[in-house]
């Protein structure tokens, strides 16, 4: 059962999952020799954290499962953002930048799904700052690195 | 200028010279050349193959190093790999037309020891450069970093190196990169510079970290090591 209330702010347990779409397209995503496949792109255009912010939008997994969602529930075909990934919450907070852990929050954003399972991946930067280049390829490296493709097909053919 | 054979020339466009024949006659030269991206080459609209004569090029075929000069500027910035350079006559069909220019002095270096005759990423690349030079105002790089990334994959990218994802990247940049062998590597080419960043990813250890050119020979070692 999902540890925060409908409607409530508050800490995403770390054994949860997040979901985040991606967009479907070469210009978003990189291939993974060792992997085999494509993963998404350690760049702005897919883990994009908002300038004031410093917020990256996801879904809260669990409490959309207890509406009875999947994943596809949140794929928008006419958007280009078919695919569906996730990862932990645990393994994002985990996620050090500059020494500081992401944040990982239940941030609804309306009273039905899924805006109610609406998440929040926060970036610990003061409001005006902003990141060297080698801590936001650092960071969206490692957040690559932990989002795992759970809906949606890949039909690219490896650079080549 | 000195083009010899497997020397990179040039910056923006990008072609195969196959052979490159003078007339000891009347010292015209011709050049038969690939465009290896036919799809695209704005500029240039040429198509695979395609036979050029330069006129009054004044092309000097000697042992080594081979003089090229007073080559009209037409279609600018087209790149050039060079595999022969071969005496004999030549066929005309329309000026060449394009400034021949040495990238770099490394690359005319490693020609002269081993000829780059043939570039597995080459293709890929300069395709990849070319859908983002025609995407949308989100998605495309600056002229600059694009110009750059052009010009630096030759210096950088060794004739075996694996193709990388070419993706936009921040700032207006465009971003190469690579994920094998352990390494996660990461060339970034903007306006008004380049950069590198590179980790091993079990260990999660960044290895590599700053300007391009603070870096060139440890990206190209690693470059080296990205093949199959």
């Amino acid at each position: 059962m999902p540890n925060v209330p409908c409607g409530e702010t508050g800490q995403i347990a770390d054994a949860d999952a997040i979901w985040r779409t991606f967009k479907n397209d070469i210009n978003y995503l990189e291939y993974d020799v060792d992997a085999g496949g494509w993963r998404p792109a350690a760049t702005m255009q897919a883990f994009n954290f908002d300038h004031t912010t410093h917020e990256m939008s996801g879904r809260w997994r669990e409490h959309l499962q207890g509406d009875g969602w999947v994943p596809r529930g949140l794929v928008n075909p006419g958007s280009g953002y078919s695919l569906v990934y996730e990862a932990d919450a645990g393994a994002l907070r985990a996620v050090l930048a500059d020494g500081d852990p992401l944040t990982v929050d239940h941030t609804p954003t309306g009273p039905t799904p899924p805006d109610c399972a609406h998440a929040s991946v926060y970036w610990p930067l003061r409001m005006e700052e902003t990141p060297a280049r080698s801590k936001r390829l650092e960071v969206r490296s490692r957040l690559a690195d932990l989002f795992r493709l759970v809906e949606g097909t890949i039909a690219l053919l490896p650079p080549n | 200028m000195v083009a010899v054979p497997g020397e990179v020339v040039s910056g923006f466009g990008w072609s195969r010279i196959e052979e490159i024949v003078m007339n000891p006659e009347d010292g015209k030269a011709a050049m038969r050349w690939h465009s290896l991206a036919p799809s695209n080459s704005g500029s240039s609209q040429l198509k695979w193959p395609h036979e050029h004569e330069t006129r009054g090029a004044g092309l000097e075929n000697t042992p080594g190093p081979t003089m090229m000069s007073g080559i009209s500027r037409t279609f600018a910035g087209v790149a050039f790999v060079v595999s022969s350079i071969v005496p004999g006559s030549y066929s005309s069909s329309m000026n060449i037309s394009g400034q021949i220019v040495p990238i770099a002095q490394t690359a005319a270096e490693g020609a002269l020891a081993q000829p780059r005759t043939q570039l597995r990423w080459l293709n890929y690349v300069m395709g990849r450069l070319d859908d983002l030079e025609n995407a949308g105002d989100d998605l495309r790089p600056s002229a600059d970093a694009l110009a750059s990334a052009r010009t630096l994959v030759f210096q950088l990218l060794s004739d075996n190196t694996r193709s990388p994802s070419v993706v936009p990247s921040d700032n207006g940049g465009v971003m190469l990169a690579w994920h094998q062998a352990g390494v996660d590597l990461y060339l970034t080419f903007e306006d008004r510079d380049s950069f590198a960043w590179a980790r091993q990813r079990a260990s999660e250890r960044v290895f590599l970290s700053g300007r391009l050119s603070d870096h060139h020979r440890e990206v190209q070692g690693l470059l080296e090591k990205l093949t199959d």
